[in-house]
C-alpha cells in the first residue's frame, strides 16, 4: 500500500479504501470537478478517501449549489440523478474487481499520475492491464496527440514519429481519437507487432504493450464509432485506460479531463497539428504545468493548423522533426549508429541500384510521396514502365499509393 | 373532291407512315382534323387557313374535313402543317392532282406568312419516307441538307407554301433538289483543332490513363482538386477517339435531328459528341423520357463521351438510370401505348473531388471538412454503378514548375492513331461476340479471349491475395490489361500489363488512414 504522503487511519481498512476510491471515480464521471474540489478542500486525494461517505454527500450539496450559478456548460438532469444515485448507494466493494480498475491506493497505480494536483482516484482499464500498468510504470512514455483532422503531411509525422519511438522501445500514448491520434496508435501498433517478430526471432520475450489508449468515456465506450477497428487492436495488443467508469459517454468536457491524464502519464508530449483552440494544447499546458517536455512538430507558416505547434514553439517547446529529437532528450546514448538510416529509410542509396528500375523507383520514393510524373522525371522511364513499376512494388507491399495519385514507401510493416 | 399527300410522324427516332387526307365538301364552313391529333396538330387549322390565304391562294369556304391515317397513331408537333396546306389546295383544285403527286411527301411547320419552318427528326422522317417508297419529299430548306443524306431520295427543300405547291403541281419535274451530301469528304474534314490533346501540361500519368480508357471504351472516375484539369482533360476526350464511320456519323445525326440540337442546315454530326449535363439535371433530362418519350442526354452522347462533373452531387435516381444503358448500349423507354428505344453507346467519363471542399490528400493545402462529411460524400457513389468503371483516375493539382512541361508531340491525332490500331485489334479478337471493345466483354469473354502469359498470372494472383481484390476486381483489371496490351500491339497480355491495369483500380477511396 502507498499511503506514506497522507497517512490514512490503521482502523480503515485497505479494501474498503479501494471501493471508496472507485465510488469517487464514479462520481467523478457525472460531476466535473467534484473530485478534485473535495481534495483540495480535504487537503490532498489521501485525506479526502478517509472522510465518512456522508460527509461526502454533505460535501456534495455544497458544491451543486455552487455549480448553478451560470455556468455554461451545466451538467443534464440525467446526469444530476446519476451523480445523485450513485451517491446515495456508497462505496461498494464489488463494484471494482482487481483485473480491471486500478485506483490510487494500489501500487500498481501510475507512479507518474500522482504527480497531477487532481489524481484521478481510480483508472479503469480493457485490454492488457497488468502488462500495460507495469509498462507505464517502467517504460519511458510519451505522448503523441494533434489535431482530428490532420493534413497528409500531419498524419504521416505522427506515424512515423510514433513508429520510431515504438521501435526504439518508447510507450506511445495517445487519446485513441480520429486523425493524429489515429495515425500515431496505428504505427504503433505496427511498429510493435515487427518489434514482437524481432524479439521473438531473437529468443527474447515476446511480450509488451504496444500503445495506451487514454479515453474521455467509459473504456468498454467505443467513440468515435469509426475507430472501431482501432479500438479492437488496441485491446488485444495494447491497453486502453480511462478514469470513467463503464458505460460513461463521450461528453465536451471529460476531453480536457482525458488530456490530464494523458499529459500526467508522459515523461514528454508531442503536439503534431493542431488549430489555435485545439484539445491537444490543453494536453501541452498540463504537461508544461507538470515540468514534462513538450515538443512540437513545425508545420507550414500560416496554415490553420500549424497555429497550435507554432504557439508552443513559440513559448519554448522543442522542436520535434522526428523521433530522434525526442529520443535525445529522453537520455536515448547511441542514436548516432544506426538510427539516421533507419528512422529516414534511406539505405537503398547505393550503386546497385542504377540496374535496377524497380530499385530506381522505390529510391526516388525516398524522399516522400511522388506521383507517377514525378517519379518518370526522376528516374526517366516512361509513365506506363513507372505505372506498373509501382504496382509491382505495391503487390510486394513495399509502396502504398496515397491518395492524390502519389505513391510512397509503405511505413511500419 | 378528295385529296391524299404522305407524310410521317416520328414515335422515337423512327418515322411512321402516316397519309394526310383532304376532303372538301359543300356545306356548312368547317374546319377539322381528326386521326388522334394533339394540341399543336390541332392549332395548325389557324396556321394553315392564315398560310393559304397570305399566300394568295384561296381558302375554301365549305365543310374542310382532314383525316391523319392512320388513325390510332397519335400525332405530334407543327410537322403536319405543310401537307395539311398542300392536301387542302389539291382537294380544292388549286394545286393539281397529277398522277405523279402520291410519290411526293411532305413535312414542315408553316408561318401565317405562308413560310415554312424547320422541324427535327428531318432525317428520322427521310428514312421513314424512303422505306415506305416514296419518291420524293418536301422539307423545309433548313433541313434539305440531313434529308438528302437518305440515298435514292429526292429531296425539294422549300421556303415557302408557293414553291411547295410548284413542287407537287410540277409531280418535282423542274423543281430545285437538294443536292447529295458528300459524307465521306464530311467526315474526313480535319477538326477545328481549338482544343488538342497536347494543350495539356505535365499530368502524365492522367494523360495515359485516359489513352488506355479510350482505347478499350473503359467508363472512368476522375478524382481530384478542382482545377486539376478533370475538364479539360473531358473536353479533349472526344479527339483522340476513333473516327467515326458514316454509320456512326448518321446514327449521331438521327439523335440530335430529333432533339432538335442539329445546327440548321448542317447534315451531319462529323465529331463525336460530348455530353456534360449539369449535376442538378432531372433523371428524364439524362436518361430519356417524358410524355412523348425524347432522348436524355445519355442518347445525345450516343458514341461520344457523358462527362458528369461533380459526379457524387447528382441525384441518385438519375445516377441509378444510367445502370441499364451502361450495361445495354440503349435505352428503352416504355409508355402506356408506345415503346421507344433509344441508342446509348457512350463512355462514361465521371469526375468528383476528393472531399467536398476539393483538397483531401492534397500535400499543399488542408482540407478543411469533417471527416464524417468526407466520408459521407464518398458514401454517395453508387456502388453497382461504379462496377461499370473500369478506370479510377487521381488528377493531381500540379507543382509551379510541372504546368510548364508540354509535350508537343502528343497531339490529338497521334493519340487518336494509337488508340484506333488498339480498337481494330479488339474488333477483330471480338468479332461474332456483339462487344465492340474490350470494357463490354463479359465475364466469359474474358475467359475465353484474353489470353495472360504465364507470369502476368502469377502477378495478377499474387494481387488478388495481398492486395485482396474481389474477383470482380479482378476481371476489370484483366479488362484493362487487355487494352493495354492492344495498345502495345502484343499477342499475350504480359506482368507489366496486369502491374499498370492494378494502378487504375480503386485505392480504396473510403480513406487515407495510416
Amino acid at each position: 500500500m502507498r499511503a506514506d504522503a497522507d497517512t490514512p487511519h490503521e482502523d480503515v481498512a485497505r479494501a474498503e479504501l479501494r471501493a471508496r476510491a472507485v465510488w469517487f471515480a464514479e462520481l467523478a464521471g457525472w460531476r466535473r470537478g467534484f473530485v478534485g474540489g473535495l481534495a483540495a478542500k480535504c487537503g490532498g486525494l489521501g485525506a479526502a478517501l478517509l472522510l465518512e461517505p456522508r460527509a461526502v454527500a454533505a460535501a456534495s450539496a455544497a458544491r451543486r449549489r455552487a455549480a448553478r450559478n451560470g455556468e455554461a456548460d451545466a451538467e443534464s438532469e440525467a446526469e444530476s440523478s446519476a451523480f445523485a444515485a450513485v451517491l446515495a448507494r456508497g462505496p461498494s466493494p464489488e463494484a471494482a474487481p482487481d483485473s480491471s480498475v486500478v485506483t490510487w491506493v494500489d501500487e500498481a497505480y501510475p507512479p507518474q499520475l500522482r504527480e497531477l494536483p487532481d489524481p484521478p482516484p481510480a483508472l479503469f482499464l480493457s485490454g492488457l492491464a497488468t502488462a500495460g500498468l507495469e509498462a507505464l510504470g517502467r517504460r519511458h512514455v510519451v505522448a503523441v496527440v494533434g489535431s482530428r483532422s490532420p493534413s497528409a503531411y500531419g498524419r504521416e509525422l505522427a506515424a512515423t514519429i510514433a513508429r520510431d519511438l515504438t521501435a526504439a522501445g518508447v510507450l506511445v500514448v495517445s487519446g485513441l481519437a480520429l486523425g493524429i491520434d489515429a495515425a500515431a496508435h496505428e504505427a504503433a501498433l505496427d511498429a510493435a507487432r515487427g518489434r514482437r517478430a524481432g524479439n521473438a526471432s531473437r529468443g527474447r520475450p515476446s511480450g509488451g504493450v504496444a500503445t495506451v489508449a487514454v479515453l474521455g468515456c467509459g473504456v468498454d465506450v467505443e467513440h468515435p464509432p469509426s475507430n472501431r477497428r482501432l479500438f479492437a487492436r488496441v485491446r488485444g495488443e495494447g491497453l486502453l485506460v480511462s478514469e470513467f467508469t463503464w458505460g460513461i459517454g463521450a461528453r465536451p468536457w471529460r476531453f480536457p479531463a482525458r488530456n490530464r491524464v494523458m499529459a500526467g502519464l508522459s515523461e514528454a508530449t508531442v503536439m503534431v497539428e493542431g488549430a489555435e483552440r485545439s484539445g491537444a494544447l490543453i494536453t501541452a499546458r498540463y504537461a508544461l504545468d507538470l515540468g514534462r517536455d513538450v515538443f512540437a512538430v513545425p508545420g507550414e507558416a500560416g496554415r490553420r493548423l500549424s497555429a497550435g505547434p507554432h504557439r508552443l514553439l513559440r513559448q519554448g517547446a522543442a522542436v520535434c522533426e522526428s523521433a530522434r529529437d525526442v529520443l535525445e532528450a529522453l537520455g536515448y546514448g547511441d542514436l548516432a549508429v544506426g538510427w539516421g538510416d533507419r528512422l529516414t529509410g534511406q539505405e537503398a542509396a547505393d550503386g546497385t541500384e542504377e540496374d535496377d528500375p524497380a530499385r530506381r523507383v522505390a529510391g526516388a520514393l525516398d524522399g516522400g510521396a511522388r506521383t507517377a510524373d514525378q517519379l518518370a522525371a526522376a528516374t526517366r522511364l516512361a509513365v506506363p514502365d513507372v505505372l506498373a513499376l509501382l504496382a509491382g512494388l505495391e503487390v510486394d507491399g513495399a509502396v502504398e499509393a496515397c491518395g492524390g495519385g502519389a505513391y510512397r514507401v509503405r511505413r511500419g510493416r | 373532291m378528295l385529296a391524299s399527300v404522305p407524310s410521317e410522324a416520328l414515335n422515337g427516332l423512327e418515322g411512321h407512315p402516316v397519309d394526310v387526307e383532304a376532303d372538301v365538301v359543300a356545306a356548312a364552313p368547317t374546319f377539322s382534323i381528326v386521326g388522334l391529333p394533339d394540341a399543336a396538330v390541332q392549332e395548325s387549322r389557324e396556321r394553315v387557313r392564315a398560310a393559304i390565304v397570305n399566300s394568295s391562294f384561296a381558302f375554301p369556304s365549305r365543310r374542310i374535313t382532314v383525316n391523319l391515317a392512320p388513325a390510332d397513331l397519335r400525332k405530334e408537333g407543327p410537322s403536319f402543317d405543310l401537307p395539311v396546306a398542300l392536301a387542302l389546295l389539291q382537294a380544292t383544285g388549286q394545286v393539281p392532282s397529277v398522277n405523279g403527286t402520291r410519290g411526293i411527301a411532305a413535312v414542315g411547320e408553316l408561318g401565317l406568312d405562308g413560310g415554312v419552318r424547320p422541324v427535327t427528326g428531318a432525317l428520322a422522317v427521310a428514312e421513314g419516307v424512303r422505306r415506305r417508297g416514296v419518291a420524293g419529299l418536301v422539307v423545309p430548306a433548313q433541313n434539305a441538307a440531313e434529308a438528302a443524306l437518305v440515298a435514292g431520295l429526292a429531296v425539294y427543300p422549300v421556303r415557302d407554301l408557293r414553291q411547295a405547291a410548284a413542287v407537287l403541281a410540277g409531280g418535282g419535274a423542274g423543281a430545285d433538289r437538294a443536292a447529295p451530301v458528300d459524307a465521306a469528304a464530311l467526315l474526313s474534314t480535319p477538326p477545328s483543332g481549338d482544343v488538342d490533346w497536347s494543350d495539356i501540361a505535365g499530368q502524365g500519368q492522367v494523360k495515359r490513363a485516359l489513352e488506355v480508357a479510350v482505347a478499350g471504351a473503359h467508363n472512368v472516375l476522375m478524382s481530384g482538386p478542382p482545377g486539376a484539369g478533370k475538364t479539360m482533360f473531358a473536353r479533349r476526350l472526344p479527339g483522340i477517339m476513333p473516327p467515326m464511320s458514316l454509320d456512326e456519323a448518321i446514327a449521331v445525326t438521327r439523335v440530335h435531328s430529333v432533339a432538335g440540337l442539329l445546327p440548321a442546315g448542317e447534315a451531319l454530326v462529323v465529331r463525336r459528341p460530348l455530353r456534360a449535363p449539369h449535376h442538378t439535371i432531372s433523371t428524364a433530362g439524362l436518361v430519356g423520357g417524358g410524355a412523348t418519350p425524347r432522348p436524355g442526354e445519355v442518347s445525345l452522347a450516343h458514341l461520344g463521351v457523358l462527362f458528369l462533373d461533380e459526379f457524387p452531387e447528382f441525384r441518385l435516381s438519375a445516377l441509378e438510370g444510367l445502370r441499364q444503358p451502361l450495361e445495354d448500349g440503349d435505352v428503352t423507354i416504355s409508355r402506356a401505348l408506345t415503346s421507344v428505344r433509344f441508342p446509348a453507346r457512350i463512355m462514361l467519363v465521371a469526375a468528383m473531388n476528393p472531399c467536398p471542399c476539393g483538397f483531401h490528400g492534397d500535400r499543399e493545402r488542408e482540407c478543411t471538412c469533417p471527416s464524417y462529411r468526407v466520408r459521407q460524400y464518398r458514401s454517395r457513389l453508387s456502388g453497382p454503378l461504379l462496377d461499370r468503371v473500369d478506370l479510377r483516375i487521381e488528377v493531381p493539382r500540379l507543382a509551379p514548375q510541372e504546368r510548364r512541361v508540354l509535350d508537343l508531340e502528343q497531339t490529338s491525332e497521334v493519340v487518336r492513331a494509337r488508340v484506333t490500331a488498339a480498337r481494330e485489334r479488339q474488333l477483330e479478337r471480338l468479332d461474332g461476340t456483339g462487344a465492340y471493345a474490350n470494357a463490354h466483354m463479359t465475364v466469359r469473354h474474358v475467359r475465353r479471349l484474353c489470353r495472360l502469359d504465364p507470369e502476368a498470372v502469377r502477378l495478377l494472383d499474387r494481387a488478388y491475395e495481398q492486395l485482396r481484390l474481389s474477383a470482380r476486381a479482378c476481371d476489370r483489371v484483366v479488362k484493362v490489361a487487355q487494352t493495354i496490351a492492344d495498345l502495345a500491339g502484343a499477342e499475350t497480355i504480359a506482368a507489366s500489363h496486369v502491374a499498370e491495369g492494378l494502378t487504375y483500380r480503386s485505392h480504396g477511396m473510403g480513406s487515407h488512414a495510416g
